[in-house]
Formats: structure tokens, C-alpha cells, sequence
């Protein structure tokens, strides 16, 4: 890791020393200016990834570094230091790019934390960048991406060498990084050369070997001077691949060795002329480049896959955190709103039971009618009992349990319901309990939820199957629990609205809306999560995460050593 | 015919005051006075002792548990048995305020139904324990 650097413009030298030293105990490599115009000159000859800069100076202000530095280089970070608050003043420097804003007399912890936001700010924008300029890179070199593709070019080189040359035989070599063997990528030459050719070599004792070793090119151009090569070296294998004259050119890029070319045999008995030597260099050269390209492009894809994965996590985690977000705020809103509308519905059905004593006759239209009118009303209560289990505040009443079990015995209270449906639960659990920490009442509640909505999806029955499992991941035990159905499934629109509290698409009555997000919730407060997938037509599945318990290692120690 | 019982409600909603005393009444069973302060409570229930009070946990200035904790402190009102009545029902308010402090236990829910409303009404006076209503928890 490279030390973050870090400018700090200020008139006040205590000031300057002082957050020099803070930052730089932090590890940070910390420069100083003790004005504006020093501040500009020290940021145009060297690179700094954040400037901590007083606003009042001197000459150049804070606010003027700022607008100039940000001109020539746009990936800086500026925090701005002041004595004067004004609002004015932080809403301008906020509005031509600073990070942040801290006032004077500041908290040094302030600053620090300040700073630490403001660098890994930048760091995620740098990869953003990177990102960016590694797609570009990846569709220019999109002409030679794969391996056949490769293959194909390298053979069109060798093709165009050897009838350059007049040669007959010709093979093109690429070094395998890790076994540091050479494989044959391309071969030409009638019968024999070609045929007895080995896919492999070693990079001992081969000529292409020590071409690959030096890289530099071997020309032999007599038979008399092969001859002598082969008896100065007789475990350079395998003499008889070769019929000089031969020109054994490495195919390289500025820095690697990639591979070899071998051109041999030509059809006059003459060497290699100076010219079809520099053509061969070329051709070489060409080889080299695309071997690049083409492992750039493998680097680079495994890149963008890496970074397309960290920014698809990084979404889900939002998406988490805005979840989250929506269910607290109806959390707050549901002791509100409870008292709010259970008085009104309080007079309405007392006022209700009032009118119903005093009718005269007993016309049973008007009882129903005031039946109707009840039940609509505990209808309404319903949801506010809902929405106040919501807002409870109080702590989970955590202990060990087996999940495995807690399951089962949610499953069994709906054995009966799932049988009137004709739908079958399927259970599936590991011979061990899986043991979680867990407030048993809330998490029951979860799975009933669960495996009410897949009944509900099921209205001409089907199959629920509730799967448990424990998992090693991330260096953590995970307990993962499946619940599909072979129900309607979710239209994809819905998907993102399902663990939003009141959305339903059941009819007026039949549901609140709160069952997932409630759902959601309890797993959130049991550092659990919850996915779902879903195909309409074919069914949806459920998959929660929770941590197993992993008991409490430090009092079984102390019992050990007693 | 068992005797009419005196029955003090206490709660701000006048119209909900109105019907239940209405309903209260046509039972037969009951004589229903209304105060719709913690404070005219108090002082209607000193002048004549009821043999119930309905509370309403949430109103302006002095709240259910206050009156219930001046209840409790006069010797002539003490061992009057509190229906508490609430709109928001919340573990908390239920289990720290009522249940702690006051040790009343009985308490409904708005909105409620006649025949569970008299039903509690029974219970609390034969100093049951029983919870009426839908209740949060
Ligand atoms: N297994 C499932 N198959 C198909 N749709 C589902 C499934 N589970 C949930 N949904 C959809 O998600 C919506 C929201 O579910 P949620 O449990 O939050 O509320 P609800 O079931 O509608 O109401 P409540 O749970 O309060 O009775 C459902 O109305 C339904 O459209
Ligand atoms: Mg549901």
C-alpha cells in the first residue's frame, strides 16, 4: 500500500504542525505550505490525494487554491478549515468541490475521521475511474480475444513468415507462465517435421528455450554452424527437428518473453537474407503483441468481473440499508398513527353497538349491515396491531436454539391449513441441530410468514419444501434455510416491493402488507438476511441466512484451566 | 336483579364517553358518570365512590397512570378496581408504567366491542386478571 499524501495549507504555523503530526502518527505522508500561492506550486509538481487547506489566508484563499488546483487535477480532495463559519462560505466551497468543511476550534478526532471519509470517498471513485479505462481497453483488444482466435492469428504469422522465407517448416511456441513449458501454438511443415513435432518443450536444453531465456533471436545459417552448436551442446534436444538454415526469433513485448518462433528448411540451401531477417522481426514482434493482448484481455476481463462483482455487492448492500431505512421510519410512524386512528375506530364501533340497541325492529338487512361495519373496523385494527408489533422497541430475548426444530414446530401449527390446500410441506434438515441464537417467538413468526405466503401462492396446491443447512463462508458458519414453492410466483416488478411494508397483491382483507417487511426486519435484527427468487409460472424460493452459534469459547476456557 | 354498579369512565374522547354510556346503561346493569380530565375524574370519585373506574391511558396534562397513582394514594379510592383503557398498547407502556408502578393489570383496547367490553368490566370487578382486547405484544 501506498502512504496517502496529504497538503496542509495554513498561515498559522501551530496549526500546520499540528495536524502534521496528528495525520502523520495516522500513516499518512503529510507536506505543508504555509500559504495559497506555495499551496498551488506544491500541488502542480507533485501528486497529492487530499489537500487540508485554512479558507482565510493571506493572498490566495482556501477557496481560491481549491477552484484552481481542481482545474488541473479533478481527483483531488479538499477539506477546508475555518475560524468563521459562515454558511455561505461552506455551501460555496461544498458547491465547487470541496469534500467537507470543519471549523476551528476543531476536534482532532473530527478531522481524522474527516480525512479517513474523505480518502476512502476518493479511493472508491479512483476504482470507478479504473473501472472505466479497463472497459475501453478491453473493446480495442477485442480482435484477439480468445483462444482460437489467438491461435488463428498466430497461425496467419507463421504463414506469412514462412512465405516471406521460402521456408518449409515452421512452428510457434507460447511459454506457459507457471509450468515454464512451451507449448505448440501453431506448426507448419510437410509430414514428418510436422507430425513428429512434440506439443511440449522444455525450456532446458531446447533452442527455443534459450531463446526464451536470453530473449534473444538464434539464427544458424550452415549447416556447419548448427552441426557446432548441436556438439558444444549434445543435450540440446532435439536436433532432428531442426534442418538449418533455422531463425529461432522470441516474441516479445517491451518487457516479457511470451514465446518463440522457429523458421527452418528453406527451399534454397542459402541462409536468411538481412531483409527476411527484419521481416521476421516484425512478424515476431506482431506475435508478441497479440500474445499480450490476448493474456491483457483474460487480466482484464477477470478485473471487470472482479470489480462488476464489489459493485454489484455494494448495491445489495444499499439496497439492504434503504430497506432498512423504510421500515424504521414506519416503525416511528406506527405509535403515532396507532393512537390516531384507534380512537376514531374506538367511537365508531362504540357508536355502532349504540345504534344497534336502539333499533326498534329486527330487520336482519341492518343487523348484517352493522356486522359488516364491525368487522371492517377490527379489519383496521388489525393493521395498526400489526404496525405497533412493528414499532416495538424492546430487546430480543436471545438463546440458543436448533433452528431445525423452531421450523418444524412453525411448519407443524400450519400442517393443517397446508392439507386443506392440497399442498404438501417438504421438510429437509441436517442430521445435527443447527444451533442459533435466536428470540424464538420473533423468528417463528418468520417462517409462519413464509410459509403462509407459499400456501397463499398455492391456491391449486403444490409442493412447499422448507431446506436447512449450515454453511462455511467468509470464515463464518452460516445456517441458510430455503422455502420454495411451486406456486404463482412474483412478477418481476414486484420483485424490489415485496419487503416494502403494505405492498400486497391480495385482495382487500385478505392481507396487510407487513408480513415480509416484518419478516425482514426480525432477520435484520438477528444479523441474518433474507433473498428471494422467483419465476412466474414455475414458483418462489426463499433463502434466509443466519449466524450459527458458535457458543462462548472464552468461559469454555476458563473452565478448562481450572 | 343484581344491584346497579357505579361506574366512573374517564377519557377524553367525549363521543366514545357518550356511546359507552349509553351502552353501559341500556344493559341495565350499570349507572355510567363521565369526566373527561384525570383532574374532574378525581374529584368525581371522591364525591361519590364508584364501585369501577375505566381509564383512559393517553390524555392532555394528567395521563391514566397518574390518576390511577393518585388512586392509589388515597386511602378512601385505593382499592377501587382500574379498567384501563388505551389506545396504544405497547409492551412498554403496558409492562413499565401499569404493571410496575401502578399494578393495575386490566386493561382493553380501543376500538371494543360491547359484550367484551361488559366482560372485562366483570373480570376486573371480580379482580380477575384477565386482558381484554387485542393487545400488542
Ligand atoms: N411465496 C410467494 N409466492 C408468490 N408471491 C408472494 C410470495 N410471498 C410473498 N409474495 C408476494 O408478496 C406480497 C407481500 O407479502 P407479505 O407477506 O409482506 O404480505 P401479504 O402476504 O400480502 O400480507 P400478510 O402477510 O400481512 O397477510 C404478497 O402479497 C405477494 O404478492
Ligand atoms: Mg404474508
Amino acid at each position: 500500500m501506498i502512504k496517502p499524501r496529504i497538503l496542509i495549507a495554513d498561515d498559522e504555523d501551530i496549526i500546520i504542525q499540528l495536524i502534521k503530526r496528528v495525520l502523520t502518527d495516522k500513516g499518512y505522508e503529510v507536506e505543508t505550505a504555509e500559504n495559497g500561492s506555495v499551496a498551488v506550486e506544491k500541488l502542480k509538481t507533485n501528486a497529492f490525494n487530499l489537500l487540508v487547506t485554512d479558507l482565510k489566508m493571506p493572498g490566495l484563499t482556501g477557496t481560491d487554491v481549491l477552484k484552481q488546483i481542481k482545474i488541473t487535477n479533478p481527483y483531488i480532495e479538499v477539506i477546508l478549515v475555518t475560524g468563521y463559519p459562515t454558511i455561505e462560505a461552506a455551501v460555496e466551497a461544498l458547491k465547487i468541490g470541496a469534500f467537507d468543511f470543519i471549523c476551528k476550534p476543531f476536534d482532532i478526532n473530527e478531522l481524522v475521521s474527516t480525512v479517513e471519509r474523505c480518502l476512502r470517498k476518493q479511493a472508491y471513485a479512483i476504482d470507478y475511474v479504473k473501472a472505466t479505462e479497463l472497459r475501453t481497453l478491453f473493446e480495442i483488444n477485442r480482435s484477439v480475444t480468445s483462444e482460437s482466435n489467438l491461435d488463428a492469428y498466430l497461425g496467419r504469422i507463421l504463414d506469412s513468415a514462412l512465405s516471406i522465407t521460402r521456408a518449409k517448416k515452421g512452428s510457434l511456441l507460447m511459454l506457459d507462465d507457471h509450468s515454464r513449458q512451451l507449448t505448440v501454438k501453431a506448426v507448419r511443415g510437410n509430414g514428418d517435421g510436422a507430425a513428429s513435432a512434440p506439443a511440449q518443450l522444455e525450456v532446458e536444453n531446447t533452442i527455443p528455450g534459450r531463446v526464451i531465456r536470453e530473449g534473444k533471436p538464434i539464427v544458424i545459417n550452415s549447416r556447419e554452424s548448427f552441426d557446432e552448436l548441436m556438439q558444444s551442446h549434445p543435450d540440446m534436444a532435439p536436433a532432428s527437428l531442426y534442418t538449418p538454415p533455422l531463425a529461432s526469433l522470441p516474441l516479445r513485448s517491451q518487457r516479457t518473453t511470451f514465446g518463440v518462433m522457429n523458421i527452418c528448411e528453406k527451399e534454397s540451401e542459402e541462409g536468411f537474407t538481412e531483409r527476411e531477417y527484419t521481416l521476421l522481426a516484425v512478424l515476431a514482434g506482431q506475435g508478441g503483441v497479440a500474445i499480450e493482448n490476448f493474456k491483457l484481455y483474460n487480466d482484464l476481463q477477470a478485473k471487470i468481473e472482479m470489480l462488476e462483482e464489489t459493485i454489484k455487492k455494494l448495491h445489495a448492500t444499499q439496497d439492504q440499508l434503504i430497506q432498512t431505512e423504510k421500515l424504521a421510519s414506519v416503525g416511528q410512524l406506527a405509535s403515532g398513527i396507532a393512537h390516531e386512528i384507534r380512537n376514531p375506530l374506538g367511537i365508531i364501533m362504540s357508536g355502532l353497538e349504540f345504534l344497534k340497541g336502539t333499533m326498534k325492529n329486527d330487520d336482519p338487512m341492518t343487523g348484517e349491515s352493522i356486522e359488516k361495519m364491525k368487522n371492517s373496523i377490527l379489519r383496521a385494527n388489525n393493521i395498526i396491531i400489526e404496525l405497533l408489533k412493528f414499532s416495538r422497541a424492546s430487546k430480543l430475548e436471545l438463546k440458543a436454539v436448533d433452528l431445525c426444530a423452531l421450523i418444524a414446530e412453525a411448519a407443524g401449527l400450519l400442517e393443517h391449513q397446508a392439507s386443506l390446500n392440497a399442498v404438501e410441506i417438504q421438510r429437509q434438515f441436517p442430521p445435527l441441530p443447527v444451533l442459533i441464537e435466536a428470540d424464538v417467538t420473533m423468528l417463528r413468526q418468520v417462517f409462519f410468514n413464509l410459509f403462509l405466503n407459499g400456501i397463499d401462492a398455492m391456491p391449486k396446491g403444490g409442493r412447499l419444501s422448507v431446506c436447512v443447512t449450515q454453511e462455511q463462508s467468509d470464515g463464518a458458519s452460516w445456517a441458510g434455510v430455503n422455502v420454495s414453492d411451486t406456486g404463482t410466483g412474483i412478477a418481476p416488478e414486484n420483485l424490489d416491493r415485496i419487503f416494502d411494508p403494505f405492498f400486497t397483491t391480495k385482495e382487500p382483507g385478505k392481507g396487510t402488507g407487513l408480513g415480509l417487511s416484518i419478516s425482514h426486519m426480525i432477520l435484520e435484527r438477528h444479523r441474518g438476511s433474507i433473498e428471494v427468487k422467483s419465476q412466474v409460472g414455475t414458483g418462489t424460493a426463499f433463502l434466509i441466512k443466519l449466524p450459527v452459534y458458535a457458543g462462548q469459547p472464552a468461559q469454555q476456557e476458563e473452565a478448562w484451566q481450572k | 336483579m343484581a344491584e346497579v354498579k357505579k361506574i366512573l369512565l374517564i377519557d377524553d374522547e367525549k363521543d366514545f364517553c357518550f356511546f359507552v354510556k349509553q351502552i353501559l346503561e341500556r344493559s341495565g346493569r350499570f349507572q355510567v358518570s363521565i369526566a373527561h380530565t384525570g383532574e374532574t375524574g378525581l374529584t368525581l370519585a371522591q364525591q361519590n365512590k364508584p364501585d369501577l373506574i375505566i381509564l383512559d391511558v393517553m390524555m392532555p396534562n394528567m395521563s391514566g397512570p397518574d390518576v390511577a397513582d393518585a388512586l392509589l394514594r388515597n386511602e378512601l379510592l385505593k382499592s377501587v378496581p382500574i379498567l384501563f383503557l388505551t389506545a396504544l398498547v405497547t409492551e412498554e407502556e403496558i409492562g413499565s408504567r401499569l404493571m410496575r408502578e401502578i399494578g393495575g393489570r386490566n386493561f382493553i383496547a380501543k376500538p371494543v366491542e360491547a359484550h367484551k367490553l361488559i366482560s372485562c368490566i366483570d373480570n376486573t370487578m371480580r379482580c380477575g386478571d384477565v386482558n381484554c382486547g387485542a393487545v400488542a405484544r
